[in-house]
């Protein structure tokens, strides 16, 4: 891979990253305000949406590993996808928060169907080749 | 470009354009029929505009565990909006949007609320939850279409169309401009 394509890549790899470590982070210092774009199918569910709440955020900390890491891009971009477009379908209301989510979603799906021989991570940033 | 990233690429498209369409297709159109609007309960608009002369009474929205209820409510400059909370949980209205709160008056929430209170009259922010059959009233003073929100539960929502003197002033002098 050449370096400027590197570059891209672990931009595109952080750049997703950050966007999941940063909700479990501001969660921990205002829960109430990110409880609070829970959909009513959630509060209904008979779990504390605190409890929900932390461990959505720790299921975005290990996706968010799992993009850093490189390993199998592919599975944790996709699913990073998925759950972006489901928050933003069961949060339409909130579209003018959540419009950006649209665009992190798409470094995702860029981060998934990059190409299979030009795959990196941080343990070997040599190409593959 | 092979047949699966094309599939790919499709899908992708299919989804933000479905996205895209449903979201707009489910908006309200507040701008040209604020009296067509409905609550989440299927409930219409309120539209209290009073004649001259007469004095501006308050209007009241019901928050249930269905949302708000009339979901959007058009009103005059100065008159006041009063929220019973009949739900069975607790309510804090704010200003849109979630969870700055920041479009009535410009600050956010950590600047308007400062000790869990609003900072001033002028703040459209409960600041604080309100138990279930608690009220919070609020005097709109500024011209404008302002959304507001649970900000215990963002996904309720409501807005109030507040008509005033700057409306007709600026329409007023963008036809004398031409």
């Amino acid at each position: 891979m050449r370096s400027n394509e590197l570059v891209a890549h672990l931009l595109l790899r952080a750049g997703v990253a950050f966007s999941l470590l940063y909700p479990p982070y501001a969660a921990l210092l205002d829960p109430v305000s990110w409880a609070a774009y829970f959909p009513a199918f959630v509060r209904a569910l008979p779990i504390e949406t605190t409890v929900l709440l932390h461990a959505f955020g720790v299921l975005e900390v290990v996706l968010a590993l799992w993009l850093l890491s490189g390993w199998r891009i592919r599975f944790p971009a996709a699913l990073t996808a998925l759950l972006l477009v489901a928050i933003i379908a069961v949060n339409l209301n909130q579209f003018e928060v959540l419009f950006r989510d649209v665009s992190i979603a798409a470094m995702a799906i860029a981060l998934a169907l990059w190409p299979k021989s030009r795959n990196v991570d941080l343990t070997n940033n040599q190409d593959k080749l | 470009m092979n047949n699966s990233t094309a599939a790919l690429w499709g899908i992708v498209l299919i989804i933000i354009v479905g996205v895209g369409g449903w979201y707009l297709l489910s908006r309200p159109n507040l701008a040209t029929a604020p009296a067509e609007t409905t609550s989440p309960g299927g409930e219409t608009s309120t539209t209290t505009e009073p004649s001259a002369g007469m004095p501006i009474a308050p209007v009241t929205v019901t928050y249930t565990d269905q949302g708000f209820s009339p979901a959007s409510v058009t009103i005059v400059e100065g008159q006041t909006v009063t929220w019973v909370n009949q739900s069975s949980k607790q309510m804090w209205v704010a200003s849109a949007m979630h969870p700055t709160h920041a479009v009535y008056d410009g600050t956010s929430r950590t600047e308007h609320c400062a000790g869990g209170a609003p900072v001033s009259s002028a703040v459209f922010d409960q600041c604080s939850a309100g138990a279930a059959n608690s009220s919070f009233s609020f005097t709109f003073t500024k011209a404008g279409e302002w959304k507001y929100h649970d900000h215990m539960d963002a996904t309720k929502f409501g807005t109030i169309v507040v008509s005033g003197p700057e409306t007709s002033v600026s329409v007023e002098a963008e036809v004398n401009a031409q």
